[in-house]
């Protein structure tokens, strides 16, 4: 009783769900006490101690799960609590039955046991004083009516009893009197019993206290489904499967008692038919199905005498053909054979569950050769059925002489069938199991993660092949059984704080350890640390507690690596090594909150007077040597803990940690001058370069960022004005920054030209490489770029390398794209003015990296497309490495986003940054704008050849397009067109042109293409 | 992915569960015709040793009747078999009570506490007993003050039950004690465990006829009896019209549940130490074990049980003396 109870204190969680073990623990103990009563009944049960601590644990449990589970039952599941009160109402009747059977059953054993005792011994009284045979022959239908119907719930018996008795007595003399007088008490006292215990044995079967669980389990089962049907539905099929298994269980207990019940009847065929059962019962798990049906037809054939048995199924997608699965002749295993069911008696089984014929059965069934060519006579046939109430095949009996069908042999073929199909219904699931079990073992094996699987006391009971090669290991057996800790190398580091530690924390504190846990390992036979996540979880189990713990590792070796190389990306310009205007940003925000009179900070602001004269005069490869060069020199000039930055283009600058007025000026004042010593060479040229330096020094945390970035441009505006190479110093607080002099500052410059609509949009075909135009026309139009250039107060037009830095230093590039859109879109439309615009089929628009963390920009895309009713298919966005990098997870929300609605995505320069296929994978992108560098005169350059083609490839092969940037000639446009590149764009095929409005002839023209 | 392997596995074991049980049961109805009918008793439990001491001092203290005239152990003398060998005892008034007071041992071992089924547990059997006007006629205000005045209650009371002395905590006392009181060691436990010399040739054969007159039928299990209710009087009425002494405490189980078909059946008495608690029957009106086996065939068993059977049952029924304490009971 206390085993039962105890077993309560496992289920920890208090819900409807932890109550599932609880009531099938209730159900096992009912099977257990159905089991001893049908015992009871047929007179196996040596005593009643099972009974009673059956019916012991039923109370104790029931009690035990209304008290712990009445109050905390959610609301929902209200109508539980009625269905437990009716349980225990069910119990306490069950519980009275049951005490009344007991009694019963012991009343009249003696009397059952005790009456063949006295009929024989009035046989022999009656022999020896020579009475008739008559009396004798009445004794014996009295002890074969004895027999058979002690317990059996029809009364012609007795009458039958009493007329034997009646016969005895008229023979009688006064010893035979004394035993007839001694029977009858006898049979008396069976008679004044047995009503009740048939009584009681039906209530018991009607009640079904197992039923009334199980409404419960299924009400449960039912409600969890409902809840957990989107979140959980392993838990839910585990919850089924298991459900499944136990009322498999349940069926094979529930046909053993009623098939028990109906064995009292048969008490003379009692031995064999109970060897039979036992040898069926005696099934094991690991017998093959084939073996289990042979030995289940050896059996049958042993109790029948039959000539042939055999048990057939449906021959596979047929419904006419069977196929036997066992035959047994005589006691002889025959081979199987197939045949036709029709004529023959089998048809009549699987149609009406049973055939009986007694005799006669070849001519009954004249087509049926078989039945003629093996003389049977007898045929009695029993359908297999299964879970589903469907005839799945049968089971015959076949006899070469007439027999009858005795009612204990058809119970019998019952409990055959029921058990084969109960068997099958159980195969079939061990199947589904092991199946289940194959795939837990190979996805185990499959997973990119190492599993370690471990006992209770730290041995490795499991390893997968990802963990063996993390570890060195060459087979699995050589570290099974093993401790965890002996697959890594202890270090001083980690104390407390390894693999075997996180396992015996999981061991002792039996919940889940710190998910994902980094640690650095040195496995055995290596010297090479690795960075790993860890995670330990135990397997816990209801009954034996803590099972072992699964540990799932993961090799972030290179992820790290990779993570650190990607933040270096962010943070510095690719091309001199400096900090970028991200890093400097972030910086300088830190360093202004810092910022007092004792912790000034120097920022000086370094522009290049001549920068633009060297890369138009020698190119772009001499631009950036000579930003190299320049950029060595001022690191050289400055101190270790000065923070040097490029912004963009030929600007620079730094930030003097810890320096005041005078030594930020002798700083900068020492950099003019190295500065003007320094001579650039390019090829046979030499330049001499100069700097305009605008200085100003952070005294105080009060200053905005803003106010700061406003003074030292103004600063650097002051040096130019004054004629450049030279240095100009201003204060925060200097009044100019907002006066009339601070106009030629870029902030009031970009302001207005959005204001004013002072950007104008340009446009670059892009042509598909299939395309035959090779001159300019209207169909070259199809495809673009917009392109943007801002025209000034003067009049010129400025190139967004130009303008883009500042932009972007005042963090304006979000609005500038937002005018872009919104007038690209509008054009699109034709509303604004009437463009080529409008019959593009395909209009790529830049968005800068400032833009992508801009969470607003977004909406306001999806806002234009609809106000402007544009088809978001003929919208591409390009975006580009770096600035996708920088804000890797705003650009895959605003590209997933984006590209749900039917917009595409490129990356721009595709090649000029870290070029990492990394990328491409986590960005869902369509389009690979490869960088102009990869072009380049193309036709001499085997290396760029073979990278284009490769990145061409790439790009295919993960379902996306390319397009080549800078093509300049139609040499370079025929190679690149040769690799299979979709689309090319560049100056040899158009230059960038001003969107013109077109006029009214132009655009029925552009209708009619 | 962990969550999801610790699952499969864990439900691979469900079903490892469920199977082999599936197994175990079905072998069970294999084995069992062979097991004995009746069983050897189970030793002693083992025990908070300092509750033992509390209960037993407590058994012995008349301070657990209402007028501290009666202790447990007035009514059930431990040496003497768990019983005082009266028909009835007398409750705190003086008076009689009507049904023959039962031995206190091996009480744990019977399915209901009390004979005529009054009772389910023995927590409520306890109540009744201590707070009946019947029998010890207390209270549990009193009982909980008498022993809180009592110095070494208190004290050895508070060393066990951080509440110190409250209902649940001397109900927990008297539970303790009463798993203590149980008598395994007889010898036909040791013959049942292998020892065939424990009893003798004429025991052997006793308990033989035992079986054999089919008292086994009720007397069975490692009690020996007191798993199940059994009218006095399967095959004749016990008590005939002209007898006059019927009683009301003579209906038994009919008194708890007033179903007509309950009158007359009683808690089937464990035979363990039979020999030891004369008088016998639940009034006590019956003084020889010979007596009893011959009304026992009579009237339950529709048998006449001759002279020499009923002294090979009787020898067979005096092996089921067993011990207390390391002493054989009843010998003095």
């Amino acid at each position: 009783m206390w085993e039962y109870y105890d077993s309560f204190h496992h289920v920890d969680a208090p819900n409807q769900q932890s109550m599932l073990p609880a009531l099938n623990q209730l159900l096992t103990v009912d099977q257990r006490l159905q089991n001893s009563l049908v015992k009871a009944r047929v007179n196996a049960l040596s005593h009643y101690d099972d009974i009673v601590n059956n019916m012991e644990a039923l109370s104790t449990t029931l009690a035990a799960i209304k008290i712990k589970y009445q109050r905390l039952i959610p609301e929902e599941m209200v109508l539980i609590q009625p269905k437990l009160s009716a349980l225990l109402t069910t119990l306490s009747q069950y519980k009275k039955t049951v005490e009344q059977i007991k009694s019963d059953l012991a009343a009249t054993r003696n009397s059952i046991n005790y009456l063949p005792v006295l009929i024989l011994e009035s046989q022999t009284v009656n022999v020896n004083t020579r009475l008739q045979n008559i009396s004798i022959n009445a004794h014996k239908q009295m002890l074969a009516l004895l027999d058979l119907h002690a317990y059996s719930d029809n009364n012609y018996w007795y009458n039958d009893f009493l007329l034997a008795l009646e016969i005895i007595r008229k023979n009688e003399t006064l010893q035979v009197k004394i035993y007839n007088d001694q029977i009858e008490k006898h049979i008396r006292n069976i008679e004044a019993y047995r009503p009740r215990i048939v009584q009681n044995y039906a209530i018991i079967d009607e009640q079904s206290f197992s039923r009334s669980i199980q409404n419960l389990i299924s009400l449960i089962v039912e409600f969890d489904k409902e809840q957990h049907k989107s979140t959980d539905q392993l838990q839910t099929a585990l919850q089924i499967v298991t459900l499944l298994v136990s009322i498999i269980a349940l069926l094979s207990f529930y046909h053993a008692s009623v098939k028990g019940a109906e064995l009292v009847a048969e008490n003379s065929y009692r031995t064999r038919v109970n060897d039979a059962l036992a040898q069926l019962a005696k099934f094991d798990n690991r017998v093959p199905r084939g073996e289990f049906l042979d030995n289940c037809m050896a059996n049958l054939i042993n109790v029948s005498n039959a000539y042939i048995v055999f048990v057939a199924f449906f021959k596979e997608g047929s419904d006419t053909q069977m196929e036997t699965m066992s035959v047994n002749r005589s006691g002889e295993k025959l081979s199987n054979f197939t045949y036709q069911l029709e004529g023959a008696p089998c048809e009549h089984v699987i149609l009406n569950h049973v055939c009986v014929v007694e005799s006669n059965v070849a001519h009954l069934y004249p087509t049926d050769e078989m039945l003629s060519d093996l003389e049977l006579e007898a045929y009695f046939g029993q359908a297999i059925i299964d879970a589903s109430g469907k005839t799945i095949g049968l089971i015959a009996l076949t006899y070469q002489q007439t027999t009858k069908y005795e009612s204990w042999l058809r119970s019998l073929m019952g409990i055959f069938a029921t058990r084969i199909s109960i068997e099958l219904e159980r195969s079939k699931a061990i199947a589904a199991l092991h199946k289940e079990h194959e795939e837990a073992i190979t996805t185990l094996n499959s997973i990119a993660d190492s599993v370690i699987r471990v006992d209770s006391a730290g041995l490795i009971t499991n390893i997968n092949p990802v963990a063996c090669q993390l570890f060195g290991i060459d087979q699995p057996s050589d570290i099974v059984n093993t401790h965890i800790s002996t697959l890594t190398i202890q270090t001083e580091g980690d104390a407390g704080n390894s693999i075997s530690d996180l396992v015996s924390r999981c061991i002792y504190r039996k919940g889940l350890t710190n998910n994902r846990i980094e640690l650095s390992i040195t496995p055995r036979n290596s010297t090479k640390p690795l960075l790993v996540t860890v995670s330990a979880a135990p397997i816990l189990d209801n009954k034996v507690g803590l099972l072992g713990v699964i540990v799932v590792m993961s090799d972030i070796t290179n992820e790290i690596k990779y993570r650190q190389e990607l933040t270096y990306q962010a943070n510095h310009d690719s091309l001199t090594g400096l900090c970028n205007r991200r890093a400097l940003n972030a910086h300088l925000e830190k360093r202004v909150k810092n910022s007092s009179v004792n912790s000034p900070c120097g920022l000086l602001f370094i522009d290049m007077d001549r920068f633009k004269v060297i890369n138009d005069t020698c190119g772009h490869s001499a631009g950036d040597s000579l930003l190299l060069e320049f950029s060595s020199l001022l690191k050289k000039h400055t101190r270790s803990q000065d923070v040097l930055a490029r912004l963009g283009g030929d600007e620079f600058f730094i930030c003097l940690e810890n320096a005041d007025l005078t030594v930020t000026t002798e700083i900068a004042n020492k950099l003019l001058q190295k500065i003007r010593q320094f001579r650039f060479k390019w090829q046979s040229h030499e330049f001499q370069i100069t700097v305009s330096i605008g200085l100003t020094i952070i005294d105080s945390s009060e200053y905005e960022q803003s106010q700061v970035v406003s003074a030292i441009d103004l600063a650097c505006l002051k040096a130019k004005k004054s004629g450049r190479d030279q240095l100009a110093i201003t204060s925060i607080d200097d009044p100019d920054i907002t006066s009339q002099q601070s106009q030629g500052l870029w902030i009031q410059r970009l302001n207005k030209a959005i204001s004013h609509n002072q950007f104008e949009l340009y446009q670059q075909p892009i042509v598909k490489a299939d395309s035959q135009s090779d001159s300019l026309d209207f169909s070259l139009y199809q495809h673009v770029e917009i392109l943007l250039r801002m025209r000034d107060d003067s009049g010129s037009i400025l190139m967004p390398h130009e303008f883009m830095t500042a932009a972007e230093r005042y963090e304006l590039m979000p609005r500038i794209d937002r005018w872009v859109v919104e007038n690209v879109l509008s054009r699109m439309a034709g509303q604004t003015e009437k463009t080529s615009l409008m019959f593009s089929e395909f209009v790529a628009i830049n968005l800068s990296g400032q833009s992508l963390a801009d969470k607003k920009l977004l909406t306001d895309i999806k806002q234009l497309i609809k106000q402007y009713d544009i088809n978001p298919k003929q919208l591409c966005f390009e975006i580009t490495e770096t600035s996708a990098i920088a804000n890797l997870d705003n650009a895959i929300h605003l590209v997933k986003e984006l590209r749900a609605i039917g917009c595409k995505f490129s990356l721009d320069d595709f090649g000029s940054g870290l070029s990492s296929y990394e990328y491409i994978k986590k960005l869902p992108i369509d389009i690979l704008k490869i960088d102009r560098e990869f072009t380049q005169q193309i036709e001499h350059d085997q290396v760029n050849q073979v990278i284009l083609k490769s990145i061409i490839d790439v790009a295919h092969g993960l379902g996306m397009q390319a397009i080549a940037e800078g093509i300049e000639d139609l040499i370079s446009y025929n190679v690149v067109k040769e690799m299979g590149i979709d689309y090319l764009q560049g100056y040899g095929i158009a230059r960038p042109e001003a969107i013109e409005p077109v006029d009214e002839a132009s655009t029925s023209i552009l209708e009619t293409i | 992915m962990t969550r999801a392997i610790s699952r499969i596995i864990c439900f691979s074991l469900i079903v490892f569960v469920i199977c082999s049980s599936i197994v175990r049961s079905q072998e069970n109805i294999l084995t069992s015709r062979t097991a004995g009918i009746l069983l050897p008793l189970p030793p002693v439990p083992e025990l908070d040793s300092r509750k033992i001491t509390l209960g037993e001092k407590l058994f012995n203290d008349p301070i657990l009747s209402g007028n501290k005239s009666l202790a447990c152990a007035s009514c059930h003398e431990l040496s003497l078999g768990g019983d005082d060998h009266q028909q009835f005892s007398l409750n705190t008034q003086g008076e009689r009570r009507t049904i023959n007071t039962p031995t206190v041992f091996n009480v744990t071992h019977n399915f209901k506490p009390s004979i005529a089924g009054t009772t389910d547990s023995l927590d409520i059997f306890y109540r009744v007993n201590l707070f009946g006007k019947k029998a010890m006629n207390n209270t549990w205000p009193k009982l909980l003050k008498a022993l809180n005045n009592t110095p070494h209650y208190s004290t050895q009371f508070a060393d066990v039950y951080p509440d110190g002395i409250t209902q649940d905590s001397v109900i927990d006392v008297m539970l303790t004690f009463q798993q203590s009181l149980v008598t395994p060691g007889s010898a036909f436990d040791q013959w049942l465990f292998g020892n065939d010399t424990a009893i003798s040739e004429q025991e052997k054969r006793g308990y033989g006829l035992f079986q054999v007159y089919g008292c086994t039928a009720c007397h069975q299990g490692k009690n020996i009896g007191g798993n199940l209710y059994q009218k006095l009087g399967v095959f004749e009425d016990y008590y005939t019209e002209e007898n006059v002494s019927l009683k009301t405490s003579d209906y038994g189980l009919y008194n708890k549940t007033n179903n007509e078909e309950d009158r007359f059946y009683f808690r089937v008495p464990s035979l363990r130490n039979v020999a030891t608690t004369a008088p016998y029957l639940h009034d006590g009106s019956i003084d020889k074990l010979d007596d009893v086996i011959a009304i026992m065939g009579q009237y339950q068993l529709g048998r006449k049980i001759n002279q020499e059977d009923r002294s090979d049952i009787a020898a067979f029924l005096t092996t089921l003396t067993g011990t207390y304490q390391g002493k054989i009971l009843g010998l003095h």
